[in-house]
């Protein structure tokens, strides 16, 4: 008989507390663990669609907010547009690569798509697409389809297949290869085509721009800001500040997350407290045949630190099971792409794993401190004495 | 037997504070020599479970000594107390006290997580059988303490007691929550263990087991009433 020994059989007596005390942590540790996987899949999926854009700069109308920022890297649509007017002035200015998007939302063989309106040789040559199937856009103003490869996956949608957006029925006439980036999700149509179909003639919602070199990018700058009202960010701004927020956002849902942990260790604290009641002539009896204050402490320690520990591994298990199933949800529910990489790989960080197994092992030891100072603090005539 | 094992110096216990005090020993002093058989008998409530307690360190006198085997108990650290509750004395309660969610053969195999007599784990595993076999048990070692009698609860509590090859035993009215056969059968084990030569100290009502202790100690009134 050792300690450990003994420090098991106590949990395992009473098996109704030990469950419900351990669904306690393991419930607050499985959305600690989400929130902050999915957070980190959010993040690792924005920082990579942002380097697959492949432009230093993005150009957007001006006072756009940070949600539409947001929705610009992760391939969405946003709310506000530019003249095609200002496209074609900055167009011309010297050292500077530049295309149009025009970004609308659709539905499509009954799902949520977003199409890309877009001049197909310049993007095609700025985005640097190859085709996989089919064939590619071969004038500005075709009226056919080009699409991502998981848009043609997930909708099971072939070459020479028909789509209908807003009521126009256009035929499919090439697949993308695989590019990482958000455009693999979306459908593209040329520019004009797609200001038809959504009523936005003479209308972009932003362009993407290359710059010949890095180190005059301020003078770029000010030259495509001297040329029309727009708000110009390089990549490494659009992607700081979209971070940002999403950095606030995780904080308040790891908050969140928080409480329920709290929660948890009180739930410890009172099983700890209740077990030190019950089992105060216990207490006595290892006292009387010679154990010491240290040791009635250790035990309290280690059974609630075994609570922290299986709550934990059984927390974060659950936890990244639900980042993973929540993450698709989502991404389906939303047309939005920002979980999909919320896949096992993307989730199963192993040092999140045990960071928050050594967090929940941690907090599981600080809850029973008190508990276990208590039990050590009784005298042995006191705890055998009780009834 | 001329060995000085356990020796009190006018020790005194007062329970309570302020206005509401019970002065539950008054300045007893003994002397209880090495691999001697001694009862403390007397009413109940005049203090000899108080007695046997402040001997077996188990709780603090107000005042006065008590030395054990060369050693002042009452200077020792709380972890010192444990380690010679351990190494010195095993306790035999009248309730048993054994822990319910342990087996038999676990109850006695706990006692010597705190000795030194047997440390690992199978040294430990084989000690407490050959204990369970010396009171009579050797078959209810996989029994938890709600499947035995109380006289076989009792006999497991005295192998506890003996787990740490300690010299001492100290036993506070082992037989007086036992039936008549239950008590035969645990004093008869006593017998045994005291022929082997510890030292054994029994807090009883039991006056056919009073006449045959070496020393007879009476407590009255938190006093030593008389010494035979």
């Amino acid at each position: 008989m050792n300690i450990f020994a003994l420090v098991l059989k106590n949990l395992f007596r009473r098996k109704g507390r030990f469950i419900f005390t351990l669904l306690g942590i393991s419930i607050g540790m499985a959305s600690f663990t989400a929130l902050l996987s999915m957070g980190g899949s959010m993040r690792g999926e924005v920082t990579r669609q942002a380097q697959a854009m492949g432009a230093n700069l993005m150009i957007m109308p001006e006072n756009i907010c940070v949600f539409n920022q947001i929705a610009i890297v992760t391939g969405e649509t946003i709310s506000e547009s530019l003249e095609y007017g200002v496209f074609e002035k900055v167009s011309v200015l010297e050292g500077i690569t530049v295309i149009p998007h025009l970004t609308q939302k659709a539905a499509v063989k009954d799902n949520p798509a977003v199409i890309g309106g877009i001049l197909p040789e310049e993007t095609r040559l700025f985005r640097g697409w190859e085709i996989a199937d089919g064939a590619y856009f071969t004038s500005q103003n075709e009226d056919a389809v080009v699409i991502g490869s998981d848009f043609a996956n997930r909708n099971e949608v072939s070459v020479g297949d028909e789509v209908t957006i807003r009521q126009e029925t256009l035929p499919v006439i090439g697949i993308l290869d695989p590019t990482q980036s958000n455009d693999d999700g979306m459908m593209f149509v040329p520019l004009t085509v797609a200001q038809r179909i959504f009523q936005k003639e003479g209308y972009i919602s932003y362009m993407s721009a290359k710059v010949d070199d890095m180190a005059k990018m301020d003078s770029y700058i000010a030259a495509i800001v001297d040329t029309a009202n727009v708000q110009v960010s390089t990549d490494e701004q659009l992607l700081g500040s979209v971070l940002a927020i999403l950095g606030s956002v995780n904080i308040t849902l790891q908050l969140v997350a928080g409480v329920a942990l709290i929660a948890a260790a009180f739930g410890i604290i009172n099983t700890m407290m209740t077990a030190v009641y019950e089992r105060r002539r216990e207490i006595g009896i290892l006292q009387a045949i010679g154990g010491k204050r240290s040791t009635i402490f250790k035990i309290f320690v280690l059974e609630s630190g075994l609570y922290g520990l299986l709550g934990g591994i059984i927390g974060v298990a659950a936890g990244l099971l639900a980042a993973v199933f929540a993450g698709e949800f989502i991404s389906q529910i939303g047309a939005n792409d920002l979980l999909k990489g919320a896949s096992p790989e993307a989730s199963v960080d192993i040092s999140l794993v045990l960071m928050a197994v050594s967090f929940s092992l941690v907090m599981s030891i600080l809850s029973g401190l008190y508990p276990a100072w208590k039990a050590s603090g009784l005298t042995p005539m006191e705890a055998i004495s009780y009834e | 037997m001329s060995d000085i094992i356990i020796r009190t110096e006018n020790v005194e216990k007062i329970y309570g504070k302020g206005s509401v005090k019970t002065h539950a020993l008054k300045g007893v002093s003994l002397e209880i020599p090495k691999g001697s058989f001694s009862c403390i008998i007397g009413p109940s409530g005049h203090g000899k479970s108080t007695l046997m307690n402040l001997l077996g360190g188990l709780d603090r006198p107000t005042k006065g000594s008590i030395i054990v085997d060369g050693t002042d108990i009452t200077k020792l650290s709380g972890s010192a107390l444990a380690q010679m509750r351990a190494e010195k004395i095993g306790f035999v309660f009248q309730f048993f006290n054994l822990l319910a969610n342990l087996t038999a053969l676990e109850n006695v195999e706990i006692a010597m997580m705190f000795g030194r007599s047997a440390s690992g784990r199978n040294e430990q595993r084989q000690k407490a059988k050959e204990l369970l076999q010396l009171v009579g048990l050797p078959q209810k070692a996989n029994a938890k303490p709600n499947e035995l009698s109380g006289g076989q609860q009792q006999r497991v509590a005295i192998a506890r007691a003996l787990a740490n090859d300690t010299d001492i035993l100290l036993l506070d009215e082992p037989t007086g929550n036992l039936d008549s056969q239950a008590e035969g059968e645990v004093l008869e084990h006593i017998f045994k263990i005291h022929k082997s030569g510890k030292t054994v100290v029994i807090v009883t009502h039991n006056n056919e087991l009073a006449k045959k202790a070496d020393i007879l100690f009476e407590v009255r009134d938190g006093k030593l009433g008389g010494t035979n």
